[in-house]
């Protein structure tokens, strides 16, 4: 009995089944590579912030550098005539161009990469004896430079 | 061909498992590779303690240097020199092995102010020792030509939580230097000086004239601290010492004042230039 539903092919044509099998099949491996591709994408977000997080630790640290060598200046008594840290920071992160804006009010440093609001990034930095100058730079150029400018009492970005 | 022979659609279907399975395999390693080689490492400068201690190595450089100097009346410029051309080399080499590059130009010597810094931008009203038990010496000379005669003069107080407990104001008499001296409230003495040249705790004025100071009496038993007020407005040279509350020896002098350069060169990456005034022979408390 079972022997003949199996062997029995009148429900359906071999041509209706075989197009119905593979419209099952596209339909199944579309829906498994697009989960796949969410995966991914969300892969890639935390990949972009995790770089993120690195990347504003790093300029923090830098950031608080300048103002800890203003300060001893300042104790000394000196006066700071100079003080520049250069950084480099990769063109693209995770494929993608990004902006890292410094901003004073906040005193955060804060990363977006494209238009992406999932991938914002905010570290923020302590100061003492000095502020920052508020500016949003874009990634692309090899190197950028802190600096402080003695006259503002600012640490500016070129 | 018999109806259920399935015309190898095993193999079909294994080929379609193996196909997903490479999709799959693609991607999952795709994810990893990209994590991976995205993942940049940072070396960043973290130190700059290196910066402070070159700071206060070379103020003791420049402390050492004026009293090997010094001759019992005037600074051997040649020996000073000599002394900061060898702590230059010998610092360059060392900083060399941790990738610094330090630069350190001399300047030349200064007549300091009462500042702070010595500079005469500094900090005018400043504190120069806190806490004090009692002073054995305090001496002053004081440059006329800098002082002014007007609502701001120059002075110094010892003071205590209850306020001023003696001062001396000084401000220009002619080409003499007029010293005041009060209980902070009252004035005690008064008198012109011609030289400038006033030794407190020994009552001297010019070198031998007796002048009443009234500073052991104001602050014999009280635990103060000495402050100059206008500090800007007035160069010369000072030499305090005597005891802490704590039982500590203080003594701080100051006669030169120099400008030095310093500029450290990290790796190419963190540059500063900084000026440092120093005060010899012994300014820093």
């Amino acid at each position: 009995m079972i022997r003949r539903i199996i062997d029995d092919e009148n429900a359906v044509s071999i041509s209706l089944g075989t197009i119905l099998m593979f419209s099952i099949t596209v339909v199944t491996l579309i829906v498994v590579i697009s989960s796949f591709y969410t995966m991914m994408d969300r892969h890639e977000d935390s990949v972009t912030r995790n770089q993120f997080e690195i990347h504003g630790n790093d300029l923090a640290l830098q950031i608080s550098n300048i103002d800890t060598a203003v300060q001893i200046t300042n104790n000394y008594g000196g006066k700071t005539e100079n003080i520049s840290s250069l950084f480099s920071l990769p063109p693209k992160i995770a494929d993608n161009q990004y902006s890292i804006e410094f901003s004073n009010n906040s005193k955060e440093i804060i990363f977006e990469s494209g238009d992406e609001a999932e991938t914002e990034v905010k570290v923020s930095y302590v100061t003492s004896a000095v502020n920052i100058s508020s500016k949003k730079i874009y990634s692309g150029p090899d190197h950028f430079e802190f600096y402080y400018d003695k006259d503002s009492n600012l640490i500016k970005i070129r | 061909m018999k109806r259920s022979d399935d015309s190898a659609q095993m193999i079909l279907i294994a080929s379609f498992a193996i196909g997903m399975a490479i999709v799959v395999l693609t991607l999952v390693l795709n994810n990893i590779i990209f994590a991976s080689n995205t993942a940049s490492e940072s070396n960043v400068e973290t130190n700059v303690f290196e910066y402070s201690n070159s700071i206060q190595v070379t103020i003791n450089a420049y402390e050492k240097a004026y009293s090997n100097a010094y001759t019992g009346s005037s600074i051997n410029k040649t020996t000073f020199n000599n002394y900061i051309d060898t702590y230059t080399g010998k610092m360059t080499e060392s900083l060399a092995f941790s990738g610094t590059v330090y630069t350190l130009e001399n300047g030349n010597f200064k007549k300091p102010y009462f500042t702070c810094n010595g500079l005469s931008d500094g900090k005018a009203n400043w504190t120069a020792i806190e806490r004090i038990n009692s002073t054995n010496k305090f001496i002053m000379a004081i440059n006329s030509t800098t002082l002014t005669n007007n609502s701001n003069n120059f002075s110094v107080e010892a003071f205590d939580q209850a306020g001023t407990i003696w001062s001396a104001e000084f401000f220009r008499s002619g080409t003499n230097v007029n010293v005041t001296v009060t209980d902070g409230v009252t004035v005690l003495n008064s008198q012109d000086s011609s030289s400038g040249e006033l030794n407190i705790t020994s009552n001297l004025i010019d070198g031998s004239s007796f002048f009443d100071f009234h500073f052991d009496d104001e602050t014999g038993g009280k635990t103060y601290s000495i402050r100059f007020i206008n500090g800007n407005k007035a160069s010369g040279t000072f030499l305090i010492a005597g005891d802490k509350v704590n039982g500590n020896a203080f003594e701080t002098e100051r006669i030169d004042l120099i400008e030095a350069k310093i500029m450290m060169n990290k790796n190419g990456k963190l540059r500063m230039d900084v000026m440092i005034p120093i005060i010899l022979p012994k300014g820093q408390l």
